[in-house]
């Protein structure tokens, strides 16, 4: 019942703020395209899609003038500002209180809102992968599988290649721990003030680098290991999902509702 | 009027969200200070120990116009709190245009004050919120710095300091440095103060307390984005605000006028037509 709800509330009437994202990413693309013309680059299609969560190299071992890495940050934080904008909108209102009752089950509620940000996370990846080929279409760029944007070390595997859409999602469940724990705008910022720090300090702690390809050892020397990534990432899931049922569980609705007024 | 303007402003001061919104900025203030200190300290070890050559560089102290927040190069804690400023400007005060909406507050003031003075109350409140917040945590930072670091004259061929001859008010910087300080000090608060006023302009367009404080956030992100694809980011508020001026070709006309049309933008929405809209 609540994932129906949330797939109708959250997921479907929402669609239209990915207009906004086909937006970045066709600015993205046009940038590129440019550059590539520019430096006479010979792209192809797969370039288009890795370039929107390349990133930068670790930083300041790359010895290089630190710049600050636009593309992904945006798109990664307008994900979390979807994410961060829905699940608890409702919830401290007679609407949303109501729809919780309705359910019969807080666990079911909060799952439920998990598996909302999972398939909003896919549908996110998808739109960006559907814009990317669909430019390069119109574009007449080749539509091919191989990169020459990003430089492959020993230690690739094409898993590496799924980090930032499971690092999305773990983001997102971890911003929804948070926002049990604070206000979605609280939880907001520090999600936002994590994954810019994690342009500038290269470390698993800070997960949010296992969503820059140019931050994993697939495609850097000093880069996070993609094991020592997922294990991470499978980590702060856990926990995130386990402290935020629990703290959902327990939290007194009707005060936050008078709270929040 | 003056009544409207002490109740909004009694409201902004007794919010959390005004204090939260400091304390995350002076924590960053805090956090760079014990960076710059420790880095001092291993300087002035390392000089203890090899003399006037480390590494092969001639040794150049830290100074307030390197280490402040605002003039500070290559940390983190700067391009966090330049990065964050429009979320930090907007919080104390944005949401609380949606929260009388909302709660049926507004309704409540409307009887009792007259429109243009409560709409006009709340559109100085807010911009005075950005402006308050984000002067606390820059002269703060100076403050800070200038009781541990010297104020030596800043020498370009040291490359200790990021701002060049060429950039806006360059000679400035390296003729009367506390000055250029707190002029761009004066720029990043009004501009904060824009930014807030901005985030009540997005109010208008919804009852969401997370709409209204992070809008303006995406707002002049996607803004910057845009801009430094096609290298133009000396157009972009997030990249002039910082007094280090990271893109060429920054001006004091291009500050100006950006200002004065968001202001006028946000203040004809809110003040013009939101004022209007039936609220009963």
């Amino acid at each position: 019942m609540y994932f129906k709800y949330d797939l109708k509330v959250g997921f479907l009437r929402d669609l239209p703020k990915f207009l906004i994202l086909a937006f970045i990413v066709l600015i993205a693309n046009i940038s590129l395209f440019r550059y590539a013309e520019l430096f006479s680059l010979n792209l192809g299609s797969l370039d288009y899609i890795l370039y929107l969560t390349k990133s930068i190299a670790p930083f300041p071992q790359s010895g290089e003038e630190f710049r600050f890495p636009v593309v992904w940050y945006l798109i990664h934080l307008y994900l979390m500002w979807i994410v961060g904008r829905y699940p608890f909108s409702s919830v401290y209102d007679n609407h949303g209180a109501g729809v919780l009752i309705y359910g019969g089950s807080r666990s079911r509620w909060y799952l439920s809102k998990v598996a909302w940000i999972a398939l909003t996370v896919l549908a996110y990846y998808l739109t960006m992968i559907i814009i990317s080929l669909a430019f390069c279409l119109v574009a007449g760029v080749p539509i091919s599988w191989e990169t020459n944007i990003l430089e492959l070390t020993e230690e690739f595997s094409s898993v590496a290649l799924f980090l930032p859409i499971v690092t999305s999602f773990v983001t997102g469940v971890f911003q929804l721990f948070l926002m049990t724990l604070t206000t979605p705008i609280i939880s907001f910022f520090l999600v936002a003030a994590i994954s810019a720090a994690s342009t500038y300090v290269t470390s698993p702690l800070l997960f949010t680098n296992c969503s820059q390809l140019l931050k994993l050892s697939a495609f850097s020397e000093d880069g996070i290991g993609t094991g020592e990534g997922y294990l991470t990432l499978l980590i702060v899931f856990a926990l995130s999902l386990a402290a935020g049922l629990i703290i959902f569980n327990r939290r007194d609705i009707l005060k936050s509702q008078r709270d929040e007024e | 009027m003056k009544e409207a303007l002490r109740l909004e402003l009694r409201r902004l001061f007794s919010s959390k969200e005004l204090y939260i919104a400091i304390t995350i900025g002076l924590a960053l203030v805090v956090w760079l200070f014990v960076h710059e200190v420790l880095e001092s300290v291993r300087f002035a070890e390392e000089y203890a120990l090899y003399g006037d050559k480390i590494s092969g560089y001639l040794y150049y102290p830290k100074t307030v116009f390197n280490s402040s927040i605002e003039l500070e190069y290559d940390a983190l804690p700067p391009i966090l709190l330049y990065l964050l400023f429009p979320i930090i400007a907007a919080f104390p005060y944005a949401a609380n245009y949606c929260r009388d909406k909302k709660s049926g507050y507004l309704k409540n003031l409307l009887v009792r004050i007259d429109r243009r003075d409560c709409f006009m109350a709340k559109y100085i409140v807010s911009f005075l919120s950005g402006f308050f917040v984000s002067g606390v945590i820059l002269l703060a930072s100076l403050g800070l710095t200038m009781l541990v670091f010297p104020m030596l004259i800043p020498e370009a061929v040291t490359q200790n300091y990021y701002v060049r001859s060429g950039n806006m008010w360059g000679e400035l910087f390296y003729t009367m440095p506390m000055l250029y300080t707190l002029l761009y000090i004066l720029i990043d608060m009004l501009w904060c103060g824009c930014m807030a006023s901005f985030a009540m302009l997005i109010s208008m367009f919804t009852r969401s307390a997370f709409l209204a404080v992070t809008g303006s956030f995406i707002v002049f992100e996607v803004l910057d984005y845009v801009l430094s694809l096609f290298s133009l980011s000396q157009f972009s508020p997030i990249t002039f605000l910082r007094p280090i001026q990271t893109a060429d070709g920054i001006r004091l006309g291009i500050i100006l006028i950006e200002f004065a049309i968001f202001m006028a933008a946000s203040f004809i929405g809110f003040y013009f037509l939101e004022r209007k809209k039936y609220v009963f």
